[in-house]
C-alpha cells in the first residue's frame, strides 16, 4: 500500500523533472537568442543587452536549469518579461480561474458521458445506443473551438440568451456570472462527452457479455439490479481511467475556450506569454500546468487502485 | 400428455433455434427432444458448435438477440418456458432451475466478494434476512467441500483456485435446492485431479438431493461417471439416447461408435495400435443436406441416407437411434484398422539417447515493476518453473511428459527447442551441448529439432497461405533443391490429408484440425531428427485428437523422428508414448517405460492422477484417490518433497525435510519417493479391477 | 499482384457496405476532391482584394468577403488544399518516428523497452496543445514547425499502440516458429510481425488524421498556425472572431468545413473498425 503511493510518487517526481528540462532546453535552449527574440527585432542592442543580462544568458546553460529549478522548489518562478512581475503570482491568480472553469466543465461532462455511454451500452445496437452513438461521434469529431463558434452563433448571436464573452466582472451578480459561464463550460463538457460516452459503450457493452453478468442474470434477479450491483462497476473502471488519463485533452480545450469567450485564465495568459516571446512566463505557466496535469493522473491511479479489486491485490501480492 | 412426461421435471419437444446471421440462417438445433426425471442425470454429449450449449441456455431461455426458437416447447413441470414472461423466468432462474457453466474465474463477479454473490440468490428467491442468507451460504459451502466457508464469504473470485470457483458456483447453484440443475461443460479446463473432486461431488448431491441434471460434456469420459443416461448431439440433431451402459457397451449410430473409436482408452488388456478417426468434417449448419447429416462421413451410408432424413428408431427398449441401419452398429473401433502394427511393432528405444537432460532449470524472476525495482533494490524472487530435471530420449521413440497445469512441462519443452534460456545444467541433442537460445544455436541443430504448438489459431501466420508456411523450412534449411519446394510442399499436405487445393488456403478458411495438419507437415518439413509437441490435442475435438494422432505415429514411422510429446491427457500419453515423465511442480517425480508407469509401484502422485482420468466405462470401478489442497506457489516451492504438502502416503517428517531419493526399478523406471520400492509395489493397482 | 490488388478492392466494397463508413468515405472523398479542383471552382484567387470589405453573401460572393476584402468561399476552397496535404503528412511523419520506437520496444523488450516506454510514459503525461505552443513559439510559425511539431506530439501514442500490438503478435506461436526455423530478426520484424500489425495501425492513423487536422485547426484558430497569408481554416476563423457578431458566415463556414471532415474520417475509421473485428 505504502509501497505503492511511494511508487506513484516517485514517478510522478519524474515525470516532473524530465518535464522541466524539456520545457527549459525547447524555450531557452533552442533559440539562438532568447533575449532578442523576446524584445523583437525592433528593440534598441541595449535594450536587449540588458535583458541578456538579467536573464543571465552568458552562463552556461546547465547552471541556468540549476537555478531556475531551485528558484522554482523556493517557489520563485522568476519575473515577467512582458508585465515585469513576479511569474508566480500572475500565474496564482489565473490558476484559480481556469481550475473553476475545467472543474465545472468535468462536473457538468462525468455524469452526463457515463449514463449516455451506459445507456448505449446496456442498450448495444438497439435504438437509443444508435441515436447516443451517432451523436458521441459528432461530438468527439467537432473541435472545441468550431463548436464554440456554433454554440456563440446559435445562443448569443441569434438567440440571445448567453453573452458570447465571459470577461468575469467583480461587480455581477451569482446569476449574470453563472450565465457567463455557460456557453465556455458547455463547450469544454461537450468536448469531452463524446470521448467519454465512447469509452463508457464499450467498457458497458463488453461488460454485459462477460460470464458474470450472464451468472447475474440466470439467478433471476432484476434487469435492474443486474446492471446496478453487478455490471456498472465493472463498466466505469475503463472509462474512469481514460477520462483521468484525457486530462490533457481538457487542458487543451481550456486554453481554447479561453481564447474563445475572453476568459483571463491561465490558459489565455500562457498564449499571451507565446506571442509576445514572453519566455520566463510562458516556461513558468507550462510548468505549473504540466502539474496539474500529472498530479490528477496520479490522483486517478490512486483512486482506481481502490475501486478495483484486483489491481490491489495483484500488488500486494508482489 | 403422457404421464411419463408430466413426473418430469423438463421436457423438451421438437426444439429448433435458428441463428440470424450474415451468411444466413443457421439451425444450430434442429427436432430435439428430451426429458429428464427428478434424481437422474441426463449426459448430453457431442463436438463442439453440435449445438449443445444453445439448447442448454435455450432451456434457461438465455439467448442472444439473434437467436429465436422457432418451433418445439420446452416444458418445465409442464409449463412452457418459451412463453414465459420476464417476470416469470426471474421467478424460475436461480430458484427452481440454475446453471453451472465452464470457466468459473468468468462467472464470478471480479469485484464483489464472494458472500454477497451468494447471498444475494436467497434475499432474492427466498426472501431471506442477511443473516439468515449468510448462514444458508455458508452450509451450502461445506457442503460441496470448500475449506474455511467464512473466511470464503470475505474473498473475490480471483483469490479462488479453479476448483474452488467451481464449488462456488455449484453452491450458488444449489442454494434454493433447484428441481432442475444445468451443468455446461463445468470441468473443462480443469486439471484431472480437480475435475475428479468436482466429479465426486456431483456424484454425492446427486444422491442426496433430489434435483433433475443436464449435464453436458464433450468428453466421454466425463460423462459416463455422472450420466444415468446419454443423449449424444451431431449437427445440431440428437441422433442417439440410452441408459449409459448401453452407450458404451452397444453405440448402434454409426457417428457414436465412430466417436467411441477416437478415444485412447487406459486399459489394463494393453494398447492398441491405431485409433479410428471419423473422416471429413462436420457440416456447415446453413447447408445441411437433404439426408442424415452424417452420411458424408459414414461408412454405412447408402444411397437412401443422402436422400432423406432419418427419423428416430426403437432399437432397444429407450434407445432411440436416428439412422436407417442402427444394427449394423459395431463395437467401438467400428473398422478394421488400416495397416495396424501391433504393440510390439510400435517404435521402441533402441538407438542411443537423441535427447539428454541433467539438471536442467529455469527460473523467471518475478516481476518487480516497482521504484524500488528500478533501483536495483527489490527482494529477488526466483520462480522456478524448472528445477533440477534429468531425462533422456532416445531416436525413434515418444518421450511423453505428463503433469498438471503449472507443473513446468511447457517450460521445459520451451527450453528444450531453445525459447528460454535454462539457468542451469546440460542439455545435449545428438551429442550437441543444445543447452541455449535459438538464436546462438548452430543451423545443423535448428534443422534437426522443431516445434508443433498447442493453440491452432495462433501456430501459423495469417497472412501467409499454408503452402507459403509449409514451403518456407524447405526454402531455409534446403530440404530439396529450389526447384522441387512445390511439389514437396503438396507431397507434405497430402501427407496430413489436405489435398493441393490447400496450398493458397490462408489461415483463416481452415478448421482448427486443418491448421494443426498444416502445423504437423511445416514441423516435419525439414525432416528434423526430434519434434517437440506442446499440448497438440488439447483445443480440438476429439475426432479431430483421433486422427492427429494417428499421423504423428505415421510420420514418425517414417522419418524416424523421435518425438516429445507433451500433454495433461493421460490417455493420448498412454497412447502415442513409449516412455513417460510425470512432473510436479518443476520437478520430474517419475519416469519410465508407458506400461510400467500404468502399473505399481507408482508415485503417489501418480496413482493420483491415474485414478482421476475419466475413463470412457461405466462399470470401470478403481480405487479413488484424491489429493488435498491445491498445488503450492513455484516462487516458494515446499522443503523436502515438493508432494509432501498434499501426498495422501506421506510417511513423516522426512518428507518435508529431506529431497526424496531416486529409486530404481526394472527398465529404467525411476520413481522420486521416500518410501521405499518393495512398499510401493504392494500398492493396489488403479486399473486392476478392469474386465 | 493481382490478388493483392482483389483483395484491396474486396477490403474496399466491405467497407462501404455499413452505411456509416459510406458517409464518412463519401466526406472524406468531397473534400479531396475540392482540394484537388481548388483552382478550378473557386471563383477568386484566395489572396485577391475585391471592392467591399466584411460584405454578406451576395451572387458575386457567395459566402461574402472578410476584413481584407478577400472572397471567403475561395479561401475555404483553397484552405482545403492545406488541411488535406498537412495532416497526412504530419500523421506520416509521426507513425515514421514512433513505429520504429514501438517495434523494437515491443520487440527487444527487457531494459530498452522499459526505458522508451518510460520516456514515452512522461511525454504522455504533457499536454500535447503545450508542447505545440512551445516548440512553434522557439522556432517561429511556418508550415514545417506546425507539421513537426503534430507529427512529435503523436510520438507517443503512436508508439504506445504499436509496442502493444507487437507484443500480442509476438508471443503467437508462428513468431515461436519463425524463430525455430533460424529466421533473423529482420524477416521476423517485418515479413512475420508488421504484416499483421499494420492493418489495427492504418486504422488508427485514420483517427489520427483526424487529430491532427483538429491540431492544425487549433494552432489556426490561437493565431500560431500556418503564417498569413496563406489560406487556412483554423486561422480564417482567428481572423474572422472578432467580427462573429456583424459577420457569422467567414467564421462558421471554416468552423462547418473542418468539423465534417473530421466527422467524415471518424465515422469511415468506426466502419474499418468493425470490419476488422467482424472478421
Amino acid at each position: 500500500m505504502t509501497a505503492f503511493l511511494l511508487n506513484r510518487l516517485g514517478t510522478m517526481l519524474m515525470t516532473m523533472l524530465v518535464i522541466s528540462m524539456l520545457v527549459f532546453f525547447i524555450a531557452e535552449v533552442v533559440p539562438v537568442d532568447p533575449a532578442r527574440s523576446a524584445l523583437g527585432p525592433y528593440a534598441p542592442q541595449e535594450a536587449v543587452d540588458d535583458l541578456r543580462d538579467r536573464m543571465g544568458l552568458d552562463r552556461p546553460a546547465a547552471v541556468r536549469y540549476f537555478d531556475w529549478i531551485t528558484g522554482i522548489l523556493e517557489g520563485d518562478f522568476g519575473e515577467s518579461i512582458h508585465y515585469q512581475r513576479p511569474v508566480g503570482d500572475l500565474v496564482a491568480v489565473r490558476v484559480q480561474r481556469s481550475l473553476a472553469l475545467a472543474g465545472l466543465g468535468f462536473v457538468f461532462m462525468m455524469p452526463l458521458g457515463l449514463a449516455l455511454g451506459c445507456i448505449a451500452g446496456i442498450t448495444e445496437n438497439r435504438l437509443p445506443d444508435r441515436i447516443i452513438s451517432l451523436i458521441s461521434s459528432i461530438f468527439v469529431s467537432v473541435p472545441s473551438f468550431a463548436s464554440g463558434i456554433f454554440l456563440i452563433v446559435i445562443f448569443s448571436l441569434w438567440l440571445g440568451w448567453f453573452p458570447g464573452v465571459s470577461m468575469p466582472d467583480p461587480d455581477a451578480g451569482i446569476f449574470d456570472a453563472a450565465k457567463k459561464l455557460i456557453l465556455p463550460v458547455l463547450v469544454l463538457a461537450l468536448d469531452e462527452i463524446g470521448y467519454l460516452a465512447r469509452m463508457t459503450r464499450v467498457s458497458m457493452a463488453e461488460v454485459m457479455h462477460s460470464d458474470y453478468i450472464r451468472t447475474a442474470v440466470l439467478k433471476g434477479i432484476s434487469r435492474w439490479q443486474v446492471i446496478w450491483r453487478h455490471a456498472l462497476r465493472n463498466a466505469l473502471i475503463a472509462p474512469f481511467t481514460a477520462i483521468m488519463l484525457h486530462v490533457n485533452w481538457l487542458i487543451g480545450g481550456v486554453l481554447v475556450v479561453e481564447v474563445l469567450f475572453n476568459y483571463p485564465g491561465l490558459g489565455r495568459l500562457l498564449l499571451d506569454a507565446a506571442m509576445r516571446n514572453d519566455i520566463t512566463l510562458l516556461m513558468g505557466g507550462t510548468l505549473v500546468l504540466t502539474f496539474v496535469a500529472v498530479a490528477t493522473q496520479v490522483l486517478a491511479d490512486i483512486g482506481l487502485y481502490f475501486m478495483n479489486p484486483r489491481i490491489r491485490f495483484e500488488r500486494a501480492a508482489r | 400428455m403422457t404421464p411419463s412426461v408430466q413426473e418430469r421435471v423438463l421436457s423438451v419437444e421438437g426444439l429448433e433455434v435458428v441463428y440470424t446471421t450474415r451468411s444466413g440462417p443457421v439451425r444450430a438445433v434442429r427436432d430435439v427432444s428430451i426429458g429428464i426425471s427428478p434424481g437422474k442425470v441426463l449426459g448430453l454429449v457431442g463436438e463442439s458448435g453440435c449445438g449443445k450449449s444453445t439448447l442448454a441456455f435455450a432451456v434457461m431461455k438465455y439467448m442472444p438477440p439473434n437467436a429465436k426458437a422457432t418451433a418445439g416447447r420446452i416444458l418445465f413441470r409442464g409449463r412452457d418456458i418459451l412463453r414465459m414472461s420476464g417476470r416469470e423466468l426471474n421467478r424460475l432462474r436461480g430458484n427452481d432451475m440454475a446453471m453451472v457453466y465452464q470457466d468459473p474465474m468468468a462467472s464470478l463477479n471480479p469485484s464483489l466478494r464472494i458472500g454477497p454473490q451468494l447471498t444475494e440468490v436467497l434475499i432474492e428467491h427466498a426472501g431471506s434476512g442477511a443473516g439468515a442468507a449468510r448462514a444458508a451460504c455458508l452450509r451450502m459451502l461445506e457442503r460441496v467441500r470448500m475449506p474455511d466457508p467464512p473466511a470464503i464469504m470475505e474473498r473475490y473470485c480471483h483469490q479462488l483456485s479453479g476448483g474452488q470457483q467451481q464449488r462456488v458456483l455449484i453452491a450458488m447453484a444449489l442454494l434454493t435446492n433447484p428441481a432442475l440443475l444445468i451443468m455446461d461443460e463445468p470441468t473443462t479446463g480443469l486439471d484431472v485431479t480437480v475435475e475428479a473432486e468436482i466429479l465426486d461431488l456431483i456424484g454425492e448431491l446427486k444422491r442426496e438431493l433430489n434435483t433433475a441434471i443436464l449435464f453436458i460434456s464433450h468428453s466421454f469420459g466425463v460423462i459416463s461417471r455422472v450420466a444415468d443416461r446419454v443423449a449424444v448431439m451431431y449437427a445440431g440433431e440428437l441422433v442417439e439416447q440410452a441408459p449409459v451402459r448401453d452407450i458404451f457397451r452397444n453405440p448402434r449410430h454409426p457417428y457414436t461408435a465412430g466417436l467411441l473409436g477416437c478415444v485412447p482408452k487406459i486399459s489394463s488388456a494393453g494398447r492398441r495400435g491405431a485409433l479410428s478417426p471419423i473422416r471429413g468434417r462436420v457440416p456447415a449448419l446453413h447447408e445441411t443436406p437433404a439426408g442424415c447429416a452424417f452420411a458424408s462421413r459414414c461408412d454405412r451410408a447408402r444411397d437412401r441416407c443422402r436422400r432423406e432424413h432419418p427419423g428416430f428408431q426403437q432399437t432397444a427398449e429407450g434407445h432411440p437411434v436416428r439412422c436407417y441401419y442402427p444394427d449394423s452398429a459395431d463395437s467401438p473401433g467400428l473398422q478394421p484398422l488400416p495397416a495396424t502394427p501391433d504393440a510390439a511393432e510400435l517404435p521402441s528405444a533402441a538407438d542411443a539417447p537423441v535427447l539428454q537432460i541433467e539438471g536442467l532449470k529455469v527460473y523467471y524472476q518475478a516481476k518487480d515493476r516497482g521504484l524500488a525495482g528500478m533501483a536495483g533494490r527489490h527482494r529477488k524472487g526466483f520462480v522456478k518453473a524448472v528445477d533440477d530435471v534429468s531425462l533422456a530420449a532416445d531416436g525413434n521413440s515418444t518421450l511423453g511428459i505428463v503433469g498438471e497445469s503449472g507443473c513446468g512441462k511447457t517450460t521445459l519443452a520451451k527450453c528444450i527447442v531453445g525459447l528460454v534460456p535454462p539457468n542451469d545444467g546440460k542439455l545435449g541433442f545428438a551429442g550437441m551441448d543444445a543447452a541455449r537460445i535459438v538464436e546462438h544455436r548452430p543451423v545443423a541443430t535448428l534443422r534437426e529439432l522443431q516445434m508443433i504448438f498447442q493453440n491452432p489459431d495462433s501456430t501459423l501466420n495469417p497472412k501467409r497461405t499454408a503452402g507459403e508456411a509449409v514451403a518456407r523450412p524447405l526454402q531455409l534449411f534446403g530440404t530439396v533443391p529450389s526447384t522441387g519446394i512445390r511439389n514437396e510442399v503438396v507431397r507434405l499436405l497430402e501427407a496430413v490429408r489436405l489435398g493441393e487445393e490447400y496450398y493458397d488456403r490462408l489461415p483463416a478458411q481452415l478448421s482448427g484440425g486443418e491448421k494443426q495438419r498444416v502445423a504437423l507437415a511445416r514441423a516435419f518439413a525439414g525432416r528434423p531428427s526430434l519434434v517437440l509437441c506442446d499440448e497438440p490435442l488439447s483445443a480440438l475435438d476429439v475426432s479431430v485428437q483421433a486422427a492427429i494422432m494417428n499421423l504423428l505415429q505415421e510420420f514418425q514411422r517414417q522419418y524416424g523422428t523421435t518425438i516429445v510429446f507433451i500433454s495433461h491427457d493421460l490417455s493420448a500419453v498412454y497412447q502415442l508414448c513409449s516412455s513417460v515423465a510425470v512432473m510436479y511442480l518443476g520437478q520430474i517425480c517419475e519416469t519410465g517405460p508407458v506400461e510400467a508407469l500404468f502399473e505399481p509401484p507408482y508415485h503417489p502422485y501418480t496413482e493420483a492422477l491415474l485414478s482421476a482420468v475419466p475413463i470412457p466405462d461405466p462399470t470401470l470401478e478403481r480405487n479413488d484417490i484424491r489429493l488435498s489442497g491445491t498445488v503450492p506457489s513455484a516462487l516458494d516451492p515446499p522443503t523436502g518433497c515438493r508432494f509432501h504438502t498434499r501426498c495422501p502416503r506421506k510417511i513423516g517428517p522426512v518428507c518435508e525435510q529431506e529431497a526424496p531419493p531416486c529409486r530404481g526399478a526394472r527398465d529404467g523406471h525411476r520413481i522420486y519417493c521416500h518410501i521405499d520400492m518393495e512398499e510401493l509395489q504392494t500398492v493396489k493397482p488403479v486399473f486392476g479391477s478392469v474386465e | 499482384m493481382m490478388l493483392r490488388h482483389d483483395r484491396l478492392r474486396g477490403a474496399f466494397a466491405e467497407l462501404v457496405k455499413t452505411p456509416n463508413s459510406a458517409v464518412g468515405a463519401a466526406i472524406v472523398v468531397f473534400w479531396i476532391l475540392v482540394a484537388v479542383a481548388a483552382p478550378v471552382i473557386a471563383p477568386y484567387t484566395p489572396t485577391e482584394m475585391h471592392d467591399a470589405r466584411l460584405e454578406g453573401p451576395s451572387l458575386k460572393h457567395w459566402l461574402g468577403t472578410d476584413h481584407l476584402a478577400r472572397d471567403v468561399m475561395s479561401r475555404l476552397f483553397w484552405g482545403t488544399r492545406t488541411v488535406v496535404a498537412l495532416a497526412p503528412l504530419s500523421v506520416l511523419l509521426g507513425i515514421l518516428l514512433a513505429a520504429p520506437l514501438g517495434l523494437v520496444s515491443g520487440y527487444v523488450g527487457g531494459r530498452l523497452d522499459t526505458l522508451i516506454m518510460r520516456g514515452v510514459d512522461i511525454l504522455m503525461s504533457f499536454p500535447t496543445l503545450l508542447i505545440y505552443i512551445l516548440i512553434i513559439t522557439s522556432f517561429g510559425p511556418s508550415v514545417i514547425v506546425v507539421v513537426i511539431s503534430i507529427a512529435l506530439g503523436s510520438i507517443p501514442p503512436i508508439a504506445r499502440i504499436v509496442r502493444s500490438l507487437v507484443m500480442d503478435v509476438r508471443s503467437k506461436d508462428y513468431v515461436s516458429a519463425a524463430r525455430l526455423r533460424g529466421e533473423r530478426r529482420r524477416f521476423i520484424l517485418l515479413r512475420e510481425i508488421l504484416p499483421n500489425v499494420s492493418g489495427p495501425i492504418v486504422v488508427d492513423a485514420t483517427i489520427r488524421i483526424g487529430y491532427a487536422i483538429m491540431a492544425i485547426g487549433a494552432l489556426g484558430f490561437l493565431g500560431l498556425g500556418i503564417p498569413p497569408p496563406t489560406p487556412d481554416w483554423g486561422g480564417m476563423i482567428n481572423e474572422g472572431r472578432p467580427w462573429i457578431f456583424a459577420m457569422p458566415w467567414t467564421v462558421l463556414a471554416p468552423a462547418a468545413a473542418l468539423s465534417s471532415m473530421v466527422v467524415g474520417l471518424n465515422l469511415f475509421a468506426d466502419g474499418m473498425r468493425e470490419n476488422a473485428q467482424l472478421r
